[in-house]
């Protein structure tokens, strides 16, 4: 069941889930939040001479590729233009906690208005998982003819919250009350 | 709820990340965590999910980078998470 934005606000209010910095109220529409664009992006080098990413691997470190194979880039007042057909690993300013409490999930889409021309903002990977604290990294692609400029703090993204069903394993503590591990 | 010892062994990819290997039952794994979630060395994890002999199967807050999103660690690499003390 997505969360309406006054559901949102009261979860908000009640402090079972944060985003921080807080949105303004306009950031809102009936069942989404907009997330805005963290001025950090990281950038995919094209020329890595014999470099094939290979994710199957054995002791594959996409992190460690990704450190090798892409160079930081603070977008700067001036915008920076995001070429047609390229890959970049972007976050959003805000840091989103959907603690436990609040027996929420979510997901992170786009805006129908950069997805006209071309903007997306997620691989296929869009799930926020209940309890999940921090930035949320997009993987921003240029599908459209023309090159895009991002501007840090343009709203990028919307969040949907959703009510989750049950509680997960991983919130359940009578299996585990009374653990004593140290 | 339980919170796992984590090494830090650097920055992340971004400042909001840090990077961490944790030890579990396989060897060790690497881990993009939150910066802001790091405290002692540790990060939350909620419950254990499972438990055998002297391991305890735990959901972490991001897959590993090798995609694990749920491993098995040794009992001694949790630790109990306080709830915070109100103040006035």
């Amino acid at each position: 069941m997505i969360l309406t934005d006054r559901e949102i606000q009261k979860l908000l209010k009640a402090g079972l889930i944060s985003i921080e910095p807080k949105p303004p109220i306009d950031a809102y529409d009936s069942t989404a939040v907009d997330l805005t664009l963290d001025p950090l992006i990281r950038v995919f080098r094209t020329n890595v001479p014999g470099l094939i990413i290979d994710p199957s691997a054995p002791g594959y470190k996409a992190a460690e590729l990704i450190r090798t194979a892409t160079d930081p880039l603070t977008i700067t007042e001036h915008g920076w233009d995001l070429p047609r057909d390229t890959l970049v690993l972007a976050w959003t300013k805000e840091r989103v906690d959907l603690s436990f409490k609040g027996k929420v999930a979510a997901r992170v889409e786009g805006k129908s208005g950069l997805a006209r021309i071309g903007l997306g903002v997620h691989v296929t990977a869009p799930t926020i998982h209940a309890g999940f604290p921090g930035t949320i990294q997009l993987e921003l692609v240029n599908h459209g003819p023309l090159p895009i400029k991002l501007r840090s703090g343009m709203a990028i993204c919307q969040l949907i919250i959703e009510m989750i069903k049950g509680t997960p394993s991983k919130a359940h503590k009578s299996q585990f009350a009374g653990q004593t591990a140290r | 709820m339980m919170r796992l010892k984590v090494e830090p062994i650097g920055e992340g990819l971004h400042p909001s990340e840090t990077f961490a290997v944790i030890k579990t039952k396989s060897g060790p794994e690497q881990i993009a965590v939150d910066a802001r979630s790091l405290n002692n060395g540790t990060v939350p994890i909620g419950w254990p999910v499972e438990k055998t002999a002297g391991f305890l199967l735990v959901e972490l807050p991001r897959p590993t980078v090798s995609g694990a999103r749920r491993v098995w660690v040794r009992e001694e690499e949790l630790i109990p998470d306080k709830p915070a003390r109100k103040t006035a």
